[in-house]
């Protein structure tokens, strides 16, 4: 009897641990995400007029989460944002034609875009020619005073620009509290997005980007699947701010901008 | 129905039930080694870890002796509660000296002894030499005068620094228009000599990462372990990074917050003060900045640097395909796969292409093994 109870008993244990491990070789079968997946974005931004190399350079995107319709108020106010250009708010200031045309010659948004290495430049621009004076007087050194020239020039000419475009962006970003990253194109337009969770994303530079003539702003809804950099490198996220392009790239081109024209500045 | 069961298994022969433990447990035991990633918390098999930049890594020195030790009086410590007054309390910028030892002003030199010996009279006058005065001072006699390097290279440091990459990235971007040459304007003034704008393009010198990461020019400091297969790389594998307030002052001197008198806005005092490791630790030494192909602009690989609000935390971030995209592609050159392949063949293969061989005997990551479109593996694995 104690004999027969003790086998049926080895017998039950037996099948629950065969059982126990016929289970954990199942779900070990199932394809499943891990928890931790991350993807990531390659993006291209080919901006008018496109060749394959022309690309936007050194311009800031944004990643925001949720889609477009879920950001819809955010987009909103981006649009209705008032553009600004960069003419138009360094005559704002009362800055010079010459040191305007300056900036427009090196396709500068600031003066903090290259040094001024040469001396012909200093005496063109009236803004420099005072800054060097004030550096020369400060440090006795008339070359000093060149190679540090933004030190001496007003607040408003040396960052204004910046300072207001990082506050419109502050302020629209608040108020929607979004949650972004952010990262910058390299020389031929592109930038990587990494290490994002999988899900449903906007694409944005959220501050209307200047051109030659229209100031561009892209909205782009993308879906995160995870995987490693490799998989997207041959399959680049492409956006342009024209359908102006051939065939092909058209196709491969998965949002365009939003234009609008430059203002007219107001006459001084 | 619990209690039977109980009392039944407890009615077994001590035997018979030893077996039983001993077979569940020998199950569960096979379960887990087998199929790990379903226990582990992540749900992923802990791949190969990668090595720590070591590369400037603060290394601890000592710790504040406590209060019941006697006060090594030649550290002198930032630490020091009583020495975390404003840093022009003690420190004057610009220094008297900085004509002659900088080409810009700067906190060139120590802080004059009106500073320590308010408090410090007592240490300041204690027998012939001092010891107080062997923090400045590199020969303590009342004769003597000279002083360290400011700052002396080879003291501990205590403070890190702030420096987001981002924001200065934003600060010299550029307008993305380029206009026709016969639209662009000319200045006017007689003084200004135009030159045809599309040769300025190539003389002129745009701000870029280069402004503070400038080729290398001096030799790389060996690991303590010395080179690893007596590769030695030479200085211009490596960019330069700032090591004065050169690349700063120039645009953060005055009005541009941090400025000059904030210290604290770049310097933050660490926990610990550490010294400078300046040996160079890369996952692919081999790799040459300088060399002729490599001229892409540096985001182009360093491809997270334009998100970086701090250096706290900066990992490697050069993806593996920013090298493929030349170095394993169809019709150019395949030197991933041949070194995957060779390792196939030899499972002590030691990629040799791109690594020393402490990186090069390692298991390949797996990112290698997808570039080259192929399952990752082991070497333990092979046969």
């Amino acid at each position: 009897m104690t004999g027969t109870t003790s086998n049926r008993i080895a017998r039950r244990a037996l099948s629950l641990a065969l059982s126990l491990c016929a289970a954990t070789l199942a779900i070990a079968q199932t394809p499943t995400t891990p928890p931790n997946a991350r993807g990531v974005i390659r993006l291209k931004v080919k901006v008018k007029p496109v060749t394959p190399a022309t690309g936007l350079s050194r311009k800031r995107f944004f990643l925001i989460k949720g889609s477009l319709a879920e950001n819809q108020s955010l987009i909103e106010n981006m649009k209705r944002r008032p553009v600004t250009s960069r003419d138009c708010y360094y005559r704002g200031i009362g800055a010079s034609e010459a040191l305007i045309a300056w900036l427009k010659q090196y396709d500068c948004e600031s003066v903090y875009c290259r040094e001024v290495d040469d001396w012909k430049e200093v005496d063109a621009v009236p803004e420099f020619q005072r800054a060097v004076a004030a550096g020369e007087k400060e440090f006795g050194s008339r070359e000093l005073a060149r190679k540090w020239l933004t030190v001496n020039l007003s607040d408003q000419i040396r960052d204004g620009y910046y300072r207001q475009q990082q506050q419109d962006l502050r302020t629209l970003l608040e108020t929607a509290k979004a949650k972004v990253t952010s990262v910058m194109t390299d020389q031929k337009g592109t930038a990587y997005f990494t290490n994002i969770e999988p899900g449903r994303y906007v694409i944005s530079n959220i501050i209307r980007i200047e051109g030659s003539e229209t100031a561009s702003l892209w909205n782009c809804e993308v879906k995160v699947e995870a995987g490693d950099i490799s998989m997207v490198m041959d399959r680049p996220f492409q956006i342009s701010n024209t359908r102006d392009m051939k065939p092909l790239m058209l196709k491969q081109t998965k949002c365009f901008s939003d234009e609008q024209p430059l203002p007219a500045c107001p006459t001084r | 129905m619990s209690n039977q069961v109980r009392r039944r298994y407890s009615d077994l022969q001590p035997m018979k039930r030893y077996s039983i433990t001993r077979l569940i447990f020998a199950l569960v035991a096979l379960i887990v080694l087998f199929y790990p990633q379903q226990f582990s918390k992540s749900g992923v098999v802990t791949g190969q870890k990668r090595l720590k930049r070591l590369q400037r890594s603060p290394r601890s020195v000592a710790k504040p002796p406590p209060a019941s030790i006697r006060v090594d009086y030649s550290n002198f410590s930032h630490s020091t509660k009583k020495h975390q007054a404003a840093c022009n309390t003690c420190h004057r910028l610009p220094t008297d000296n900085w004509k002659k030892v900088r080409d810009f002003p700067d906190v060139a030199d120590y802080p004059g002894h009106n500073a320590c010996v308010g408090c410090h009279r007592p240490q300041f006058f204690k027998g012939a030499k001092p010891v107080i005065c062997s923090v400045c001072h590199s020969k303590v006699s009342p004769r003597d005068d000279v002083r360290f390097a400011f700052r002396n290279a080879a003291a501990p440091r205590q403070f890190l620094i702030e420096f987001p990459h981002d924001k200065h990235q934003d600060v010299i971007a550029r307008m993305f228009r380029r206009l026709p040459a016969k639209q662009r304007p000319l200045f006017v003034r007689a003084s200004f000599t135009y030159s045809n704008p599309g040769a300025d393009d190539k003389t002129k010198h745009y701000n870029n990462c280069e402004i503070c990461h400038s080729p290398r020019t001096t030799a790389p400091v060996a690991p303590a372990t010395g080179w690893t297969d007596a590769f030695i790389p030479d200085a211009a594998t490596f960019k330069a990074a700032p090591t004065s307030h050169a690349a700063c002052f120039n645009c953060h001197w005055k009005s541009q917050q941090p400025i000059n008198e904030n210290c604290a806005g770049c310097h933050k005092l660490g926990d610990k003060s550490f010294l400078t490791v300046d040996a160079p630790k890369r996952f692919s030494l081999k790799f040459r900045h300088a060399r002729e192909q490599h001229v892409a602009e540096c985001t182009t690989c360093h491809i997270n640097i334009t998100k970086a609000t701090t250096l706290r935390g900066l990992q490697p971030d050069v993806p593996i395909t920013s090298c493929t995209e030349c170095h394993n592609k169809d019709g150019l050159r395949q030197d991933v796969s041949k070194e995957l392949e060779a390792i196939d063949k030899n499972r002590d293969f030691v990629c040799s292409y791109c690594h020393t061989s402490d990186v090069g005997r390692l298991d390949p990551p797996s990112s290698h093994y997808l570039i080259a479109g192929r399952e990752a593996m082991k070497r333990k694995d092979l046969k």
